[in-house]
């Protein structure tokens, strides 16, 4: 008997000890927007595969991105925007997108007035966030035809209940769940989804440089199905996701609450929702939104290189 | 409580309980009702007065710090070309006020020629109580985008920034008061700052208690607590999410939560946790929000332990009227239970039993002069009854004897011989009666009978049929013919009689060898003969006149043969008017069936006439008699 236990510490050592170790570093600070990793992590499913993962955050007070920590070698993987990465590979920065994680873009303006399109929003002031997004921006003037007069913002939710600002950008399921949090429940007559009005792109997905994909493409798929697996238990265990969600923004010290992180855990669930199909497939994006994106980014003047499909999606 | 019944007290008792307890009861709980609706009109209102005195006293500092701003702004605008002076404002803003503990001059960018940023920034050092300054604005630290800058400088006013953890300095939850410094143009060009520490409202909030558990809430603009310092675990609550579990299922904490952020002053009950509560909120004049919040539990606790109180002492007390009803009740129905036990006494026949004395005049002592008297009455009634009683057994008896001795007047020894068979038999309607017969045999050859039936009934009838009896066998014995029989007793009767009596009379004599049938008939009933072959008819005869009535009536006499083994059936009209209950009658028709049908199946006399009697007594059922019943048969052979 003690043989055999003797036997079974040696082996589990020798397993620990040829784990795969793999650093994901999500595009944002901690919360439920990130807890199928969470999930996947602690339920054992990255170690079912055999890796060591290291789920390493962007410091709150960081002006780096995810891609950026990619690039310098801070992170094998990481979760990315699919916008960003598409301007970032034609700058020349070779990543590839090995999940994509949502299925339609949560993107939505919040108005202090009712608004029924896009073209409302012109010669407003409309809030948006101080890095980044200038893409979007871009895409949005330049496809309807109007102005807006941009507010960069540290802080979505002051600058909006203040009324320094007619409108603002926000997330689904962050930052308009922060605002119904801050000032009670938006009428959804204030409230526009870009996705509504043609905006196709989805949003987060995960990354990892081209030359790691192609030494490391069976640790890859390791991570991309244990991460699934994470999203999937997730989704059928919300509750027990949301508390090891919880668990984690305790560690990192975030202010936020439970209830923005419950409905934050729907609304991005939600996301992933393929509207094709009406169940979280992961499904790559589809190569006529990406030849759409790429011209819309082409003619805001955001990428100058052309980006082929198969060079970024595997 | 006998047999499981209450006794008359207890129930009464309990019958002024029951209405006593409806009554206390309804009037406490209406009481109840009106004075929590009182206290909790009350306590709405003291919370309101202390809602605004505490908003009051947090607006008294606010104004304060706004106003060291404002009234350094010209100071400012007179200095803007001295750098260092600049600096000294925002120390001497420090410095002048304790509530400020930072204050900063934030200009636009490049306000001054090949300026990003400059910001003069004086803040205290809380360790060691000097005032340090400094230049604000980094690339790291680009204020251009911070709250308390960008905010002021869009709106183009003043603004109260959201509260924020300082824990770089202070160490504490802070808020920042910007001023925005407008060029002619009316373009913002800096905005004037003050930090504030927070932790003195949080000791203002912390004092306020109007109940153990109320709760005092200042919420900022963005629905955060500002007084998180007295709960760590607010930090990075919202109104909102606080309320969003309860406001899934209590009732009315979303509408309070949105009328709160919204800014309305009012107050709204609620339910939260299951608890009953109300809420007074109001706004502060920069956008804050004061909200108090009571549960009516203990807002009524000290109106509800004096109502248990006040419960208690009424139970108590209807206990007491319960016990001192019944006592009282039983004292003056007592002496019901003593009447009822006289009233038995009397119906056993005691009505010597002494009932019991009675002080007050009322309905008591009435009821008992009423039994009193009642039961004198009942004393005389009784013993008039038995005297009565008495008199009527005595008499009764006397009526018996004369019965008796009227039986025995009559002959029981019937003829039984090879010749003839007779048997005859009366039953007196009453204890005597006026029907008669008699008869007797002269040398076994000729047989002398009579039937009679003397008017009216009982002791007078029964005297003049014993005369009638006596005279009838006293002549009949001389030999005379049957007409002078008649004659003779009708004028022995006639002669005495002044009360106008009368007696009908069948007399006869039969020579029973030749079976010659001599007969006077004095106004009596026909009487019956049935031929040897049976046929039956009544026997005509001549009425004449009932005897007693007139002296010297000539009365006829008249004969015929009777044959061999015919026979004769003499009776009175106690026969033939004998009466069911519907007053229909034997009837005549009926004794010549008997006759014909039953009579002849007799050869016994005696038994002929027993037949006739239960026959008349079947036909009557049970009817009482009315009249004397005399039947006598005679066979011939």
């Amino acid at each position: 008997m003690k043989k055999l236990v003797a036997t079974l510490a040696v082996l589990s050592l020798a397993s620990n000890l040829l784990a795969q170790k793999i650093t994901f570093t999500p595009q944002w600070t901690s919360q439920a927007q990130f807890s199928g990793y969470y999930v996947a992590y602690e339920k054992g499913f990255y170690s079912d595969e055999g890796l060591d993962v290291e789920i390493r955050h962007l410091s709150a007070n960081s002006s780096e991105t995810a891609i950026y920590e990619l690039m310098k070698g801070n992170a094998d993987i990481v979760g990315a925007q699919l916008l960003s990465s598409m301007i970032s590979r034609s700058d020349g920065m070779r990543l590839v997108n090995v999940l994509q994680l949502t299925q339609k873009s949560g993107l939505c303006c919040v108005s202090h007035n009712p608004i029924s399109s896009p073209e409302e929003l012109d010669s407003l002031k409309v809030g948006r966030w101080r890095a980044g997004y200038a893409d979007f921006c871009d895409i949005l003037e330049t496809y309807t035809g109007i102005h807006i007069n941009w507010i960069p913002f540290l802080n979505t939710v002051n600058l909006y209940v203040h009324n320094a600002v007619d409108a603002t950008l926000a997330y689904s399921y962050n930052e308009l769940i922060a605002l119904e949090l801050a000032a009670g429940k938006i009428p959804d007559d204030h409230i526009i989804r870009f996705s509504n009005f043609g905006y196709e792109a989805p949003e987060d997905g995960l990354y990892v440089t081209e030359e790691y994909y192609n030494k490391n493409k069976e640790l890859v798929d390791k991570f991309v199905r244990a991460s699934k697996r994470g999203w999937d238990y997730t989704r059928a265990n919300r509750k027990e996701a949301l508390n090891i969600t919880w668990k984690y923004i305790l560690e990192h010290n975030i202010t936020t609450n439970r209830e923005h992180q419950r409905r934050m855990l729907d609304e991005y669930l939600d996301l992933q929702v393929n509207p094709e199909t009406g169940v979280a497939d992961y499904a790559a994006v589809k190569p006529e939104v990406f030849v759409k994106m790429v011209e819309a980014l082409r003619n805001t003047g955001h990428i100058v290189n052309n980006i082929e499909y198969k060079d970024l999606i595997r | 409580m006998k047999n499981g019944h209450l006794s008359f007290s207890a129930r009464l008792s309990r019958n002024i309980l029951i209405v006593t307890s409806t009554i206390f009861i309804t009037t406490l709980l209406v009481a109840d009702v009106a004075s929590h609706i009182v206290v909790a009109n009350e306590a709405t209102k003291a919370a309101e007065n202390l809602r605004d005195a505490t908003i009051s006293k947090i607006e008294n500092i606010l104004q304060k710090v706004e106003m060291a701003v404002s009234s350094s702004a010209w100071l400012i605008c007179e200095n803007l070309d001295n750098e260092e002076y600049l600096y000294h404002i925002t120390q001497k803003i420090v410095s002048e006020n304790p509530d400020i503990i930072g204050s900063a001059i934030a200009f636009d960018s490049y306000y001054f020629k090949d300026k990003i940023y400059f910001s003069p920034y004086s803040f205290l050092d809380t360790e060691s109580g000097e005032i340090h300054s400094k230049q604000l604005g980094t690339q790291q630290y680009n204020y251009f985008y911070m709250d308390w800058f960008q905010i002021p400088y869009l709106l183009g006013e003043p603004n109260w920034g959201e509260p924020y953890f300082d824990d770089g300095g202070a160490d504490c939850l802070m808020s920042t008061y910007s001023y925005p410094l407008k060029d002619a143009e009316g373009k913002v060009f800096a905005v004037i700052t003050a930090d504030i520490s927070l932790e003195w409202i949080s000791g203002i909030l912390s004092s306020i208690k109007p109940y153990p558990n109320s709760s005092v809430m200042l919420i900022s603009r963005n629905g955060s607590f500002i007084n998180q310092n007295n709960d760590s675990s607010l930090r990075g609550e919202t109104i909102f999410s606080i309320l969003a579990d309860t406001s899934r299922k209590d009732r009315n904490v979303l509408p309070l939560a949105e009328a709160i952020s919204q800014g309305r002053t009012g107050k709204i009950k609620y339910i939260k946790d299951g608890k009953a509560s109300f809420a007074v909120f109001a706004p502060l004049h920069n956008g804050w929000k004061a909200s108090i919040s009571c549960n009516y539990t203990e807002v009524l606790s000290r109106t509800s332990r004096i109502h248990i109180i006040l419960f208690s002492l009424v139970i108590i007390g209807l206990l007491i009227l319960f016990r001192a009803s019944y006592v009282i009740i039983h004292k003056l129905t007592d002496p019901l239970s003593h009447f009822t036990e006289s009233a038995l006494e009397v119906a056993k026949g005691n009505f010597d039993v002494e009932l019991p004395q009675i002080k007050e005049d009322d309905e008591i002592k009435k009821l008992r002069d009423s039994f009193d008297y009642m039961q004198k009455s009942l004393k005389d009634y009784i013993g008039e009854l038995q005297e009565t009683t008495a008199t009527k057994e005595r008499i009764q008896s006397e009526l018996n004897i004369a019965n008796q001795i009227q039986m025995a007047m009559l002959p029981h020894d019937f003829p039984v011989t090879d010749r003839v068979g007779l048997l005859a038999m009366v039953r007196p309607a009453k204890e005597v009666g006026g029907d008669l017969y008699d008869f007797f045999l002269d040398n076994d050859k000729m047989l002398y009978f009579t039937v009679g039936d003397v008017s009216g009934k009982g002791v007078p009838a029964s005297l003049l049929m014993a005369i009638t009896r006596a005279s009838f066998r006293f002549i009949a014995k001389m030999g005379l013919p049957m007409k002078d029989v008649v004659s003779k007793i009708n004028n022995a009767l006639a002669e005495s009689n002044a009360n106008g009596m009368f007696v009908t009379l069948f007399a006869g004599r039969i020579n029973l060898e030749t079976g010659e049938f001599n007969y006077c008939n004095a106004g009596h009933n026909p009487i019956v003969t049935i031929s040897p072959d049976g046929k039956a008819e009544y026997m005509k005869a001549k009425p004449n006149l009932a005897a007693g009535l007139f002296s010297d009536f000539p009365y006829e006499e008249e004969s015929c043969t009777l044959q061999h083994g015919s026979r004769l059936v003499i009776y009175t009209d106690g026969v033939t008017e004998a009466e069911k209950a519907d007053k229909t009658q034997f009837g005549e028709d009926r004794l010549i069936e008997w006759s014909e049908n039953r009579c002849t199946l007799f050869s016994d006399s005696g038994k002929a006439c027993e037949d006739l009697y239960s026959t008349v007594k079947q036909f009557t059922d049970g009817n009482e008699q009315n009249d004397d019943i005399t039947i006598m048969t005679i066979i011939l052979r």
